[in-house]
């Protein structure tokens, strides 16, 4: 694709795991071979239980983890292998934007300070024009420009979201990774948050890698969904093909997890409620990661890993981690969970 | 009664209930009115009326340092009466005059030019010193942090008073051999507090996301770290200032410090040591010594009640234990009661 901002390849992120109270020391495989790309524009939605690795990914983007294996491809520049004084450089063409914007923020510094922070360590803009910047930045998040002198703890979770907005759009990156941007802050806010962040995407051309487990919000912003399991890709397809025909079981499992607004229908419909907990990253199970709790299973589950393997027609994009992909998952689990 | 009215019970002065001054209700039932006001004032700023004891002791000795040479009629050495020695006080010398006919008054005013120095050049210096190899080796750690903190733990295995004293035996007496050997035996008590500080704040957020901004390490541990660890610094610094004094006069009176025509507090007591019947030459400088101690231990105390979150909620109850046993004194049963 001629149009891919961020390639991801093969990424792997292991940590050494200390001593554990058992004594057991090992290697927690926080992500382990995920591909997947970002076009300019577009939005990514990774979902996942909690611990699956996903926000593993967007630090190891943002190079705050180091990549154990893996490249990681900014318009064909490897992250992976850059020196410690590009690294830094390189954090400008992608920015980040945390859960919480309370602790995320320095809270001895004004939001103009906070905002302005980025210029600063970049040296892109000239100093005296620092202010102006930011105070632009704060008005393209809706913020005041009297907000520029008072400080983060005058501000409410939401306008503090906002503040951390604008200081990820202060150096103008191509890339923004969202960390669970939205899960702080309040329903009636986050719906807010949420369409600034569209607003900010089509008037900028940004790509957001979109990391929530709030599945509405992921449904509201992204374009296409990575869906994670214990470090592993399970599937990525566009949004629709995952909320209406995901063909991986554990997808299933997750999309039926959505409440649906219509109580009719929330009533009647089938729950699939997984079986046992995540297994341990220290100890993951052999072949599929998923095996131990999916419905389907079967001996070459445990046998084999399932290949990463693209099952799109007419050319649509659709990747899927399990021997059994096929459409109409949903009901194949249904059926099999009702057993 | 009538003195006792206050906007809360105006209405019916013997009620049983008072509003303390953070306008909290409680009941004071067994407590009549005015002893109930007594408890309130001391209740609402239990803290604050110890800081304000300390506050006015403390500005009252620097004044005098300040400007004793202008109004003591004698001088604290030269003016020397061997006519008139170990003279009870009268009204001529305030507090009597030592074995060499010298005005005691004038010696212990002089020595607050003295103490209050040496109090603030020692903790300065072991505050530097302190913080900054305690912040660098909790920022940095690993090897640094490991030798660091192995030679503070050695400095700290001593007693103080035995080291400084050996430290200053071995540079000889004088003033500045003394704020040598008290900083050399303080400052691995900040770098242990201050390192920390710096390996809790390191996990912060924010500092991740001053990270993910693109800032350098330095610009991190300056503007994100460092600023967030000074204030127990601080709160331990004021009540230092009141034990060094007492370690100053300590080594003073051991005969290692100030040297002998001197007006120091410690070598003064020291000095009266053999004149045990000549009791002002002992009770003047001790005074002075417990007044300074007393007064940069309230407020610490008040200090760490306001800043630390912990201790927060007891603030009502009047805080730090300084404080807590001077409202158990000067009220008795009937104060804690109120409390």
């Amino acid at each position: 694709m001629a149009d891919t901002l961020l390639e991801v390849r093969d990424l792997s992120v292991h940590f050494k795991a200390k001593a554990g109270a058992r004594g057991g020391r090992g290697v927690v495989k926080a992500v382990d071979g995920l591909d997947f790309t970002i076009g300019y524009g577009e939005t990514l939605g990774v979902v996942g239980e909690s611990g699956c690795g996903k926000s593993t990914t967007g630090l190891a983007i943002q190079g705050l983890v180091k990549a154990t294996s893996g490249s990681i491809m900014l318009e064909g520049q490897d992250l992976t292998t850059l020196k410690a004084n590009q690294v830094r450089a390189a954090r400008r063409r992608t920015q980040m934007v945390f859960q919480d914007p309370t602790s995320s923020l320095n809270m001895r510094m004004t939001v103009g300070q906070i905002v302005a922070e980025p210029l600063l360590v970049h040296d892109t803009v000239p100093r005296s024009e620092h202010r102006a910047r930011a105070a632009e930045l704060l008005g393209l998040v809706g913020m005041p420009e009297s907000a520029l002198d008072r400080y983060p703890h005058e501000f409410s979770g939401g306008q503090r979201q906002r503040v951390g907005i604008a200081r990820a759009l202060a150096v103008e990156p191509d890339l923004i990774i969202c960390d669970e941007p939205t899960a702080a802050l309040d329903v009636s806010i986050r719906a807010q948050v949420l369409n600034l962040f569209r607003e900010l995407q089509r008037a900028r051309d940004l790509s957001y890698l979109f990391i929530s487990h709030d599945l509405s919000a992921v449904h509201h912003i992204s374009d296409r969904i990575l869906v994670m399991y214990l470090g592993r890709p399970m599937e990525l397809a566009s949004r629709d093909t995952v909320y209406n025909d995901p063909q991986h079981p554990y997808t299933v499992a997750l999309m039926s997890a959505v409440p649906v607004p219509d109580p009719d229908i929330e009533r009647n419909r089938e729950h699939i409620l997984l079986q046992g907990d995540v297994p341990s990253p220290l100890n993951p199970p052999s072949g599929c990661v998923f095996r131990t709790r999916c419905p389907l299973a079967q001996d070459v589950c445990a046998a084999e890993v399932p290949a990463w393997r693209d099952i799109g027609t007419d050319g649509e994009e659709h990747m899927v981690a399990c021997h059994f992909a096929q459409p109409g998952m949903a009901e194949l689990v249904a059926g099999q969970a009702a057993r | 009664m009538t003195d006792i009215q206050r906007p809360g019970d105006a209405s019916d002065p013997g009620s049983p209930v008072a509003v303390t001054g953070r306008g909290e209700t409680m009941s004071t039932a067994p407590v009549t009115p005015t002893l109930a006001l007594k408890a309130d004032r001391l209740e609402g700023g239990g803290g604050r009326l110890a800081f304000n004891i300390g506050v006015t002791i403390v500005v009252i000795w620097v004044l005098v340092a300040l400007t004793v040479p202008w109004w003591t009629p004698f001088d604290p050495v030269t003016d020397q009466d061997l006519q008139g020695r170990l003279a009870p006080p009268s009204g001529e010398h305030w507090f009597g005059t030592d074995n060499l006919g010298r005005d005691v008054f004038a010696r212990v005013m002089h020595g607050a030019r003295l103490s209050l120095p040496i109090a603030l050049v020692t903790v300065a210096v072991s505050v530097a010193i302190g913080c900054l190899i305690g912040a660098v080796a909790g920022f940095l750690g690993g090897l640094v942090d490991e030798v660091v903190m192995r030679i503070s733990d050695i400095v700290l295995s001593f007693p103080a008073i035995v080291l400084a004293l050996a430290i200053a035996a071995a540079l000889g007496p004088s003033t500045t051999n003394v704020v040598i050997a008290i900083a050399a035996v303080t400052w691995p008590e900040y770098t242990r507090l201050m390192r920390g500080q710096v390996l809790s704040i390191r996990n912060n957020l924010h500092v991740l996301a001053a990270q993910s901004i693109g800032c350098s390490r330095a610009r991190i541990f300056r503007v994100h770290v460092l600023p967030f660890g000074l204030q127990p610094i601080l709160v331990k610094a004021t009540v230092d200032l009141g034990m060094v004094i007492l370690l100053a006069a300590g080594l003073s009176f051991i005969g290692v410090g100030a040297v002998p025509p001197t007006p120091e507090w410690g070598a003064m007591v020291s000095e009266a040591q053999s004149r045990i019947d000549s009791w002002w030459l002992g009770l003047f400088p001790g005074i002075a010594i417990l007044s300074m101690v007393l007064a940069f231990n309230f407020i610490g105390d008040a200090m760490r009640d306001r800043f630390d979150p912990q201790m927060r909620t007891q603030r009502t109850r009047g805080g730090g234990a300084t404080s807590r046993m001077l409202r158990r004194t000067l009220l008795g049963k009937a104060g804690e009661r109120a409390a």
